[in-house]
């Protein structure tokens, strides 16, 4: 684009933007899911949680080691031994006797314990250490440390996550004499292990037809992801919700909390009313509400009917830990805007409003907004005004507390400029997240 | 010549709005010290956290059971009784619950609480289960605290704090040229004048790293200061609030020092 083209562009821009008011302070719809605030243990002992993309998936129970090895073990008297190879491939067989264990770590702790006695000493000098000290954590040069120190230790154990392939094994006192190797008599024993799922990877020394061999076997994370038929409300985009029966899912994975008829939420959308009043993904809820919710016409009280009466819904919902829930949420409104040139603008939907009265909101400007903050895994209330640009305020609400300001300014207005670099920048964001266009 | 600008600029900005030296907003958590649960031959077993409250060990993040109170408390714990034997630290080593992660202005870190302590007990009783212990700190948010903890060095001790204040707020109102004023859980502050050189006075903890990594590298001081006509006098106090050692120091005509060496 040229760019006499371009400063066309931005001219006509400005002229809109002069005619009509500040429009636009309320954001697209962010159909993000909320993450769950914990896992969801199954009747079968795995665990149900809810990956980055908002699908419901299936983990291993805690503890379950063996299902991360890709194996089933079982406890005998000798020893214990695995019961049968669950992946193709696996280096661990059937009829394995597991002896003795030792985790291969990564290296780099001497490298850790280095850059700590760094940071120590370098943020000694600092007089407030106002500043992060795990950005100048960052900023430490591993390079730069001597690659050879003595450092004194009262145990060992670990060794060190070296090169180790399948084959014929140092004795059992050889590997005994590894340090962090301790024997293994019950499967309880490596349950900790699992703490290092996704990077961890164990030394076994085993058994094998009479003969002992040591192999390396990584912990995955095994996670499967759960088929699904959630039913959605008839206005989905708008509340951003899905449930699923618990009837439907495999009688396995199937909440072992869960009551007869209940309904497991698997999707709330970070815009969703029912959101910002508490509702999180792996909750539980009644067919009743659920009912409700979806818009159906089996309570007789549907989520239409309120939403036309622009009324308030309350729901109970029971949490992963057990915890009930009161739910109490206004349903998503269509955002109203009204302008007249110059004059005033006024905007409300359901995640915010604004309000301005002369050219650009010069002479009053008050707005507020509620969104979700994934830092906090909480809803940030914000609001700010301000008169005839100099005289401005806010306050951002959150679970750790309210920071709130107010004052004169005298050339720069930071209402005005945070309000613009929103303005311009969220809706991209979300855009180009989740593909959204308006609202 | 552009540095003398953009000193300028700087100066009239700060003129202008005020110029944030008053500050008293508690930000950030405070960094981990270590813990070497072991040295091999060919390297070290380092316990820490890392910024969002996982326990790690050389660095990778570990999935265990984590309790939260980030909203009074500031807090995070994780139950190390999932973590292998041979990987639990000395002060640890039959399990129990690690802090992993503790705002600055947390009322138990100002008390003495640091990452990686162990806790022993809450409110006198020993902890339970995960839940429960969540459920216990979330019961204790309007109410006096008391834990009873272990430093990695294998000292006990106990810390008392009251969770009735939200550890990140803040107010702040400012009128160029006139006055400022300034509130927080960590202080809170007041001054007149442009560049508050008519008169300033402040009084906050802050929070500062030592070397000494058992002790998380944190320190923090009660601090009382006030200033007048641009500093030509003024007056400062640093308090230890875990021992009770005080400083004084008087400033007049800006060089001349009376008192402790602050």
């Amino acid at each position: 684009m040229s760019r006499s083209r371009w400063g066309l562009r931005v001219l006509a821009g400005l002229i809109a933007l002069a005619l009509s008011g500040c429009h636009g302070y309320l954001l697209p719809y962010d159909e993000r899911p909320l993450p769950a605030q914990s896992v969801l243990e199954t009747n079968s002992g795995q665990r149900l949680a809810i990956a980055g993309d908002g699908q419901l998936i299936a983990r291993p129970g805690r503890g379950d080691v063996a299902a991360a090895l890709g194996v089933a073990l079982f406890d005998a008297p000798e020893g214990v031994f695995v019961a049968n190879a669950l992946v193709a491939g696996s280096a661990l067989r059937r009829g394995d006797r597991i002896q003795w264990v030792v985790a291969a770590l990564p290296k780099g702790g001497r490298e850790l314990h280095l850059r700590h006695e760094a940071l120590a000493n370098w943020t000694e000098e600092e007089a407030d250490g106002s500043q992060s000290s795990f950005d100048n954590y960052q900023q430490l040069d591993l390079a730069s440390f001597p690659s050879k120190l003595s450092l004194k230790g009262s145990m060992s154990f670990g060794r060190g996550g070296g090169a180790l392939k399948p084959g014929p094994s140092p004795t059992l006192t050889q590997f005994r004499g590894q340090a962090g190797a301790h024997a293994v008599t019950k499967a309880a024993d490596l349950r900790g292990y699992l703490a290092g799922a996704g990077w961890l990877k164990l030394d076994f020394l085993i058994e094998r037809a009479g003969q002992d061999l040591v192999i390396r076997v990584p912990l995955e994370r095994r996670e499967s992801w759960v088929p699904t038929r959630p039913r959605l409300p008839d206005r989905g985009r708008w509340r951003g919700l899905e449930l699923v029966p618990v009837a439907t899912l495999p009688a396995n994975l199937q909440p072992r909390s869960a009551l007869p008829g209940d309904v497991l939420v698997t999707r709330v959308a970070r815009s969703s009313p029912l959101g910002e009043a508490g509702l999180r993904p792996l909750d539980l809820i009644t067919s009743f509400d659920a009912d409700m919710l979806l818009g159906g016409t089996a309570s007789g009280d549907s989520l239409g009917q309120r939403l036309r009466d622009k009324g308030h819904v309350a729901i109970e919902a029971r949490a992963p830990d057990g915890r009930l829930k009161a739910v109490e949420f206004q349903p998503r409104q269509e955002p109203t805007q009204l302008w007249f040139p110059f004059a005033f603008a006024y905007e409300r939907g359901s995640g915010g409003y604004h309000f301005g009265l002369g050219w650009w909101d010069v002479l009053f400007h008050a707005s507020g907004r509620t969104e979700y903050s994934p830092d906090l895994d909480d809803y940030v209330e914000t609001s700010r005004w301000s008169f005839m640009t100099v005289l401005s305020g806010g306050e951002s609400r959150t679970e750790e507390g309210t920071v709130w300001h107010a004052g004169l300014n005298l050339i720069l207005d930071p209402v005005r400029l945070d309000y613009f670099q929103e303005w311009f920048e969220t809706p991209s964001k979300v855009r180009s997240e989740r593909g959204l266009e308006g609202y | 010549m552009k540095r003398s600008i953009g000193s300028a600029v700087i100066l009239g900005v700060s003129v202008l709005t005020g110029c944030g030296s008053l500050d008293v907003s508690p930000e950030g958590t405070l960094a981990s010290p270590i813990v070497v649960a072991a040295v091999t031959s060919e390297d070290e077993v380092v316990l820490t956290c890392d910024q969002t409250g996982n326990l790690t060990v050389n660095g990778q993040a570990l999935d265990l059971p984590v309790v939260r109170e980030d909203a009074r408390l500031g807090l995070r714990l994780v139950d190390a009784s999932w973590l292998p034997a041979v990987w639990r630290p000395p002060h640890a080593l039959d399990g129990g619950f690690l802090v992993t992660r503790l705002h600055k202005a947390s009322p138990l870190a100002l008390r003495g609480l640091r990452p990686l302590d162990r806790i022993l007990s809450l409110n006198g009783k020993p902890l339970g289960k995960v839940e429960a212990v969540a459920q216990r700190l979330r019961d204790s948010r309007r109410l006096s605290i008391r834990l009873t903890a272990l430093h990695p060095d294998g000292r006990e001790f106990t810390v008392e704090a009251k969770a009735d204040e939200r550890v990140g707020a803040s107010t702040k109102i400012h009128i160029p040229l006139l006055f400022e004023r300034r509130r927080s859980s960590l202080g809170e502050a007041f001054a007149c004048g442009p560049l508050d050189v008519f008169f300033h006075w402040r009084t906050r903890r802050t929070h500062t790293y030592v070397a000494d990594h058992l002790q998380g590298h944190s320190q923090y001081r009660e601090n009382f200061e006030w200033g007048a006509l641009a500093n030509m006098i003024g007056y400062r106090r640093q308090r230890d609030p875990l021992t009770g050692a005080e400083k004084n120091q008087v400033t007049v005509f800006w060089v001349f020092r009376f008192g402790d060496d602050l």
